[in-house]
């Protein structure tokens, strides 16, 4: 992959996550999942992983800028793409809901039939994936089996906000903690 | 509303730029390297490791460095790999500064002296029977408890404990390979372990009364977590608030070490390792078999472990080092002749990094030559990367030669990427430390495992959860109360009511 491609795919999937660029990518990044998730998608997805990237970095230069909610839309296939005034292939749109998946779960949904693997399919992609999903991450818990939380944790209020577990300040669920107690914040 | 998102909006944007905001701010506050504070090192011997495309001084000096320093590294380039390169280069230049001579002598050729960190407190100092309240300290540390057993071999007082020179110790551990079985070396001995803390940490467990089950009881009722102070340099943040005490801060430092037996009728040679002659004392069966004992021997320094808290790195540095001939690494080949925990030519040796079958009996030791398959066969799982190869020999041949510690050599060193919360700065009611990242508190080390062949022998490996990792194992660590206890089991220890 080109470091170009890693770098669509990265904006890509901070869009289709939700969370900060520099969370789920960072630069100093000692297990590497962005640089495996890209792999993963293209050897499962025939063209249509490139065919996505290539169409997320079209609507990246759209002049004015598109915001993030519309170019959300457009990969999504709820609105059509501005360039060409249709919706963007439906294989692309399934790539990339494949792709949230994945980060959210770490394992890959087979999107569409390939050889090898028909559509459905199930694959855990790495130990690390699964330790690593941003659903454990978002609720601020830890995959089943693998904790990094310290003994007692459950006893006590997360600690951080939604917007902190994510990097992102447009989330709009979570809030900030209760550092009361148990309970709804403001 | 306005000021809260205004807030979070802050947040974000710490948090999204933090892992570099983190290493820059190292680099800014470390106008002068890492040792910055600390004694003038007039004498010190220095070599430059180019590791990575950027230069990094190691230091042979007696200062104990507070920060690792990565301000030779441009932006542009911080890596993991670049990084790891300044983690390591701390960890020689900590490595060197508390192996030299107590007494202030710097490591150099033609002696072998008692070394800093064996002038400090072992958890048999602070963990008394009935949970006593250690002697409070003048800056040396109180008397233990030695077992009666031992009493008899000691040349004069027992005093000699508190001493700055050669003298007996007491090593009592001898399963500390994650409690799943002793190392027993090449000859048939079995390997003996020993934890010290420096001052800092000692003091914080004395004036939190941290060292009986009560004391830790009442700390946590009071609503209060374990807290180590952090090492930091003197300066300040970019809107002029003291980022570290005056003058800098010596934290929390732990130093776990692993011993074996010279044994020179089997043709140990005693020069190539750090030695101490040292009281061997091995507690009385449980059942009653076999009574407690005590031995005389001189032991060699085989692993040392060194754990510093640092203003940046909550969870702590972890520094991991071996003699050099502890064991062949897996799929490489056995290339020496002997090894400490390796037996290059044997048979019906026991199986690869499998703990020997029970019974186990140090006061039975050292094996029979017909017992070759009940000691430990040992290999390193993980090897030694490149980089920190290099560097070690570079080290190894321009600042130790002649010396004992040129036979000892770096595994790796395990730091936190991502160690503090957003809005973290260090405070001295934080006693220096940046507060953590709750939502991942490991802080996503680097590598992700690390393990020394003598001190988590039967758990190298890559298994999540299974496998040696410095800081996903410790923090898991409470004190007795099940309270976390800031990535040290030594709380464990405490006794009494």
């Amino acid at each position: 992959m080109s470091n170009s491609d890693q770098k669509t795919f990265n904006a890509m999937s901070a869009l289709l996550t939700g969370f900060n660029e520099q969370l789920i990518a960072p630069q100093v990044d000692p297990i590497g999942l962005p640089k495996l998730f890209l792999q993963w998608a293209t050897d499962h997805s025939g063209g249509d992983c490139a065919n996505l990237l290539a169409t997320f970095a079209s609507l990246q230069a759209i002049v004015p800028a598109l915001s993030t909610d519309e170019i959300g839309s457009v990969i999504m296939g709820v609105s059509p793409d501005p360039t060409t005034g249709e919706p963007i292939d439906e294989n692309q749109t399934a790539v990339a809901q494949a792709i949230l998946k994945l980060w959210y779960l770490g394992s890959w949904y087979q999107p569409f039939d390939i050889a090898g693997a028909a559509k459905g399919k199930e694959t855990v992609v790495s130990d690390q994936a699964y330790i690593k999903g941003l659903a454990s991450q978002s609720m601020q818990s830890h995959a089943m089996g693998n904790s990094t939380l310290t003994f007692g944790y459950w006893d006590k209020p997360p600690a951080a906000s939604l917007q902190v577990t994510t990097g992102n300040d447009e989330v709009s669920a979570g809030g900030p903690p209760d550092t009361s107690g148990w309970g709804a914040s403001a | 509303m306005r000021l809260l998102k205004l807030a979070l909006l802050c947040c974000v944007l710490i948090v999204g730029a933090y892992a570099i905001y983190h290493y820059q701010i190292k680099g800014k506050n470390s106008t002068e390297g890492p040792l910055a504070s600390g004694t003038p090192q007039a004498s010190a011997m220095s070599t430059t490791v180019s590791c990575q495309g950027a230069d990094h001084v190691i230091t042979n000096g007696a200062a104990i460095p507070h920060l690792p320093d990565a301000s030779m590294i441009a932006s542009e380039d911080i890596s993991v790999e670049s990084l790891q390169c300044s983690f390591d280069a701390y960890s020689w230049d900590l490595f060197l500064a508390l192996n030299h001579d107590a007494d202030g002598a710097l490591v150099t050729g033609g002696s072998d002296d008692p070394t800093v960190w064996e002038s400090w407190a072992e958890s048999s100092y602070i963990f008394l029977p009935d949970g006593a309240t250690p002697a409070s300290t003048d800056g040396s540390f109180p008397p233990r408890n030695v077992p009666a057993e031992c009493a008899g071999l000691h040349d004069g007082a027992m005093k000699i404990v508190l001493q700055i020179g050669k003298r007996p110790d007491v090593l009592e551990e001898f399963t500390e390979p994650f409690q799943s079985g002793p190392l027993i070396d090449a000859n048939g001995h079995y390997s003996r372990f020993a934890i010290s803390v420096n001052q800092s940490m000692y003091d914080y467990i004395l004036d939190n009364e941290l060292y009986n089950k009560a004391g830790q009881k009442t700390f946590s009722q009071a609503g209060n977590e374990v807290n180590f102070s952090c090492s930091c340099n003197e300066g300040t943040d970019a809107d002029g608030n003291p980022i570290c005490a005056q003058g800098g801060q010596q934290g929390a430092v732990m130093a776990k070490a692993a011993w074996k037996v010279i044994d020179t009728a089997k043709n140990d040679d005693p020069s190539l390792f750090h030695t101490v002659e040292a009281l061997v004392f091995t507690e009385a069966a449980k059942d009653g078999s076999r009574p407690a004992m005590c031995e005389k021997q001189l032991v060699g320094l085989t692993g040392f472990h060194i754990a510093q808290k640092t203003s940046n790195d909550t969870q702590g540095l972890w520094s991991t080092f071996e003699h050099a001939d502890n064991a062949p690494t897996k799929g490489q080949g056995a290339d020496k002749p002997k090894y400490n925990y390796f037996n290059p030519d044997c048979a019906d040796c026991n199986a690869v990094n499998e703990p020997p079958a029970q019974p186990w009996n140090p006061d039975d030791q050292p094996l029979s030559d017909a017992r070759i398959g009940d000691r430990s066969q040992i290999e390193r799982v993980i090897a030694i990367h490149q980089d920190t190869d290099a560097m070690n020999a570079q080290v190894q041949s321009e600042l130790l030669a002649g010396t004992v510690w040129a036979n000892y050599e770096l595994v790796s060193t395990q730091w936190p990427t991502a160690p503090t919360a957003p809005n973290a700065a260090p405070t001295a009611a934080t006693n220096w430390c940046s507060a953590i990242n709750e939502v991942d508190k490991s802080g996503n080390p680097a590598p992700a495992f690390l393990a020394n062949t003598t001190l988590e022998t039967y758990i190298q490996g890559t298994v999540p959860q299974a496998s040696s990792s410095c800081i996903n194992c410790h923090l898991n660590a409470t004190m007795t109360d099940g309270q976390f206890s800031d990535f040290t089991y030594l709380l464990e220890r405490a006794r009494g009511p």
